[in-house]
């Protein structure tokens, strides 16, 4: 029979973690003892996570929880995230996540290593970016017109090339984030990290938080499968596509 | 056979000829631009022909020979110098800073690469060209400037003709000049001889950026700097190796003869300039043997990570840009973020709402054979019993007139309560009855069976049909005896009527 001590607390941190607060042994340290150490706790919390489509890592004595991938109910959608971070089209938005993945290939090449850095300035995710389109924007010194599709990303190559460094009015000691350089760009993208407890800044600096490092050593092992069938299935049905359109 | 040639010369060597076009682009854009439109001509006497020139070839000076970016407060020094040397502008003009960045600005293009269109007759298509004279990076919080590998090719190309390699022509060149003394001049030659080793410097760090992303993309235009290099590499460096010969001869015979002065400084800057510049040049080679330990490097990592248990994220993205899907990316940003708990509508779901169509899961329905079912309202179910109840009433009324021929209607009230004994006298429709009587003070019922009149009538003619054999030309009528009143129940008073059977 369940113990309604042990339905509170677990209730208690279920609430506590999905508003953004930490669970660990410095943070409602009775709750993450609770968590660790009592069997009743951990299978409450865990069936209430996986009935939201939730999912929990332990990282350095700390709890994070992430709502994954398509969570209808506790993730984002593209136009909230548009609006979240300031941003007005479709391509803008697509950018700003491949600005989000570069930074991660900036701390990992992939999910067994521990991160390459410390922390990154924003002219290094500028030259990352830069050197990460640059096989596509190389096809970009000729552009035949209208073949250029909406979601491509020679599309992003093309807003991404189009960007100056910095607006003429910047100033560089106080860089605004705008969507009208590639400076105020990256600058919108990490103040969106930072409100997502991703990252925290100083001193111009943006320096990986225990959060991130949770996520991105531990989530992405458990759903590789998936992502590059879904890679695949994407292909297939380009391919797909094009054969309907030959047969024509 | 000609035409062939013509044809093909035309066609499939168009877009050939506009890469090469593309590099001239900017200089004639800028050109138009001029400065007619800025402050209402004030600056109309600048020659953008030569500011473009000039700036490009600062920037030669710095990137190039001096190995360094530029700053834009070193642009605007050098600026500043040139207007007031060369343009007699004004130092102390307020507006000088304005000018000096729009010049800035109309050559960087504001940080996007100036773009025009052309027909490609060999694919029929219309294509842009793209093309930058100054590029820009950022490097802790300053923003570095440098001029582009077509800017550099542009600059070259207006003092000589391109051919396969500008360094074996300009020591062609620097042999002659050694040879006729001129040996500014020389310095001059070996001055583009650096800036085209530069340019190919810059291509190898263009490359090398290229490999540490993409191994593929990045061997192949390994390969392709690989054979260009190698290509007039050795001629390149037999020619230095004789100049060097010359220079140092020609240091030899001026020490012999004991020339002195500016004569003697030439000789001896020209000796070191190329002995720098040949220096140079062979780091090109070191340069791309370092690439090239790179790119077996990095071949060696794709091929290790692909048996890792772990997700490559790099190769993830690399797959990503080849099936060129950027909304795949979702899949690797929306696992870093923190449930969204806070809700929101927004208007434009609106439209899906009113739109949404169920899924098509419900059985059809069955076609039935049924009755159609026959609606009645309650105030035909009202009319119905009264007809019924007027029927009723009037066959007491038709049969004692036909009995009788008079009876009054204290008299029907009397035989109603016998006959009804179910509190008729607190019936509405025994009192609608005499009311719908009253209406008429003559009633034929033959006339009646065939034109019924009123309410009453028609349920007489109703009446008749059903009982008319009975009451066939009878004929009654009302009269009035308003001085006698019938007391009803103790609690209302009506006028008495007499009906008496009339023969007409």
């Amino acid at each position: 029979m369940m113990d309604h001590k042990n339905l509170d607390k677990a209730m208690e941190i279920f609430a506590y973690l999905i508003t953004g607060e930490t669970i660990s042994t410095t943070s409602h340290g009775e709750l993450y003892d609770a968590y660790s150490n009592q069997a009743e706790v951990y299978d409450i919390l865990d069936a209430v996570l996986k009935k939201s489509n939730l999912r929990l890592y332990e990282y350095k004595n700390s709890l994070y929880v992430t709502a994954g991938d398509e969570n209808r109910v506790f993730g984002y959608t593209n136009d909230e995230l548009k609006k979240v971070i300031g941003l007005r089209l479709n391509k803008e938005l697509f950018l700003a996540y491949l600005i989000i993945y570069d930074i991660m290939t900036l701390f990992y090449e992939n999910s067994a290593s521990d991160a390459a850095l410390t922390y990154v300035r924003t002219d290094m995710v500028i030259d990352s970016v830069t050197a990460m389109l640059s096989e596509v924007m190389a096809r970009l010194q000729v552009i035949v017109q209208n073949e250029i599709e909406e979601n491509s990303f020679r599309t992003l190559a093309l807003l991404w090339d189009e960007l100056p460094i910095v607006t003429e009015n910047d100033d560089l000691s106080t860089l605004k984030a705008a969507r009208g350089s590639r400076t105020g760009f990256v600058k919108l993208v990490f103040n969106f990290l930072i409100s997502q407890n991703l990252f925290v800044e100083a001193g111009g600096k943006y320096y990986i938080t225990d959060r991130m490092r949770a996520l991105t050593e531990n989530y992405f092992d458990s759903c590789k499968g998936r992502l590059y069938e879904m890679i695949e299935q994407s292909r297939r049905t380009d391919s797909g596509e094009e054969e309907e359109n030959a047969a024509y | 056979m000609d035409n062939y040639i013509l044809m093909n010369d035309m066609i499939q060597a168009h877009q050939e000829r506009m890469m090469h076009l593309k590099r001239y682009y900017p200089f004639f854009r800028l050109m138009d631009t001029g400065f007619a439109q800025y402050r209402d001509g004030r600056y109309g006497k600048l020659d953008m022909s030569y500011i473009v020139l000039a700036v490009l070839r600062f920037f030669i000076e710095y990137n190039h020979f001096q190995d360094k970016p530029v700053r834009y407060g070193d642009y605007r020094e050098f600026m500043a110098g040139v207007l007031i040397r060369d343009f007699d502008v004004n130092p102390d003009d307020a507006d000088e800073d304005g000018i000096i960045q729009y010049i800035f600005d109309k050559m960087c293009n504001e940080g996007r690469p100036f773009a025009f269109d052309y027909f490609d007759p060999a694919s029929h298509q219309t294509k842009t060209l793209r093309v930058r004279l100054i590029e820009s990076e950022l490097k802790e919080q300053q923003v570095l400037y440098r001029i582009s590998a077509d800017g550099v090719a542009f600059y070259l190309d207006t003092k000589e003709v391109r051919e396969e390699s500008n360094i074996s022509i300009a020591q062609l060149l620097l042999e002659k000049m050694i040879k006729a003394r001129n040996f500014k001049g020389g310095l001059e030659v070996i001055g583009r001889i650096n800036m085209e080793v530069g340019r190919l410097l810059q291509e190898r760090r263009e490359i090398q950026v290229l490999l540490n992303r993409h191994v593929k993309e990045g061997l192949e235009a390994l390969e392709q700097y690989h054979s260009r290099l190698l290509q007039w590499f050795e001629e390149e460096q037999r020619l230095f190796v004789s100049n060097m010969a010359l220079s140092a001869q020609a240091v030899q015979k001026m020490e012999a003869s004991h020339v002195t002065g500016e004569a003697a400084d030439e000789v001896y800057r020209l000796d070191t300039a190329l002995k720098n510049a040949m220096k140079k040049h062979g780091e090109l080679m070191n340069a791309y043997v370092q690439m090239q330990k790179a790119g077996d490097e990095a071949l060696e990592r794709a091929k290790r990570t692909r048996f890792k248990s772990s997700v490559d994220f790099m190769d993830i993205g690399r797959r990503m840009i080849e099936a060129d899907h950027p909304e795949l990316l979702v899949h690797m940003v929306m696992p870093l973020l923190a449930p969204k708990i806070g809700k929101t509508f927004a208007m434009t779901k609106l439209d899906d709402l009113l739109l949404y169509k169920p899924e098509e899961t419900a059985a059809g329905e069955p076609v039935r054979k049924e009755k159609e079912q026959m609606y009645v309202y309650e105030d035909e179910l009202a009319e119905e019993r009264m007809k019924d109840n007027f029927g009723y009433l009037l066959k007491v009324l038709l049969d004692q007139l036909k009995k009788k021929g008079s009876v009054t209607l204290d008299y029907m009230n009397y035989l109603y309560s016998v006959k009804f004994p179910d509190q008729i006298l607190r019936n509405g429709d025994y009192y609608a009855f005499v009311v719908h009587l009253s209406q008429k003070d003559y009633y034929d019922l033959d006339r009646i069976r065939q034109h019924p009149d009123t309410f009453l009538e028609d349920t007489m003619a109703q009446f008749m049909k059903e009982y008319g054999d009975d009451y066939a030309g009878l004929k009654f009528r009302l009269i009035y005896l308003p001085d006698e009143t019938i007391e009803i129940l103790e609690q209302f008073e009506m006028s008495n009527i007499r009906f008496e059977r009339a023969e007409e």
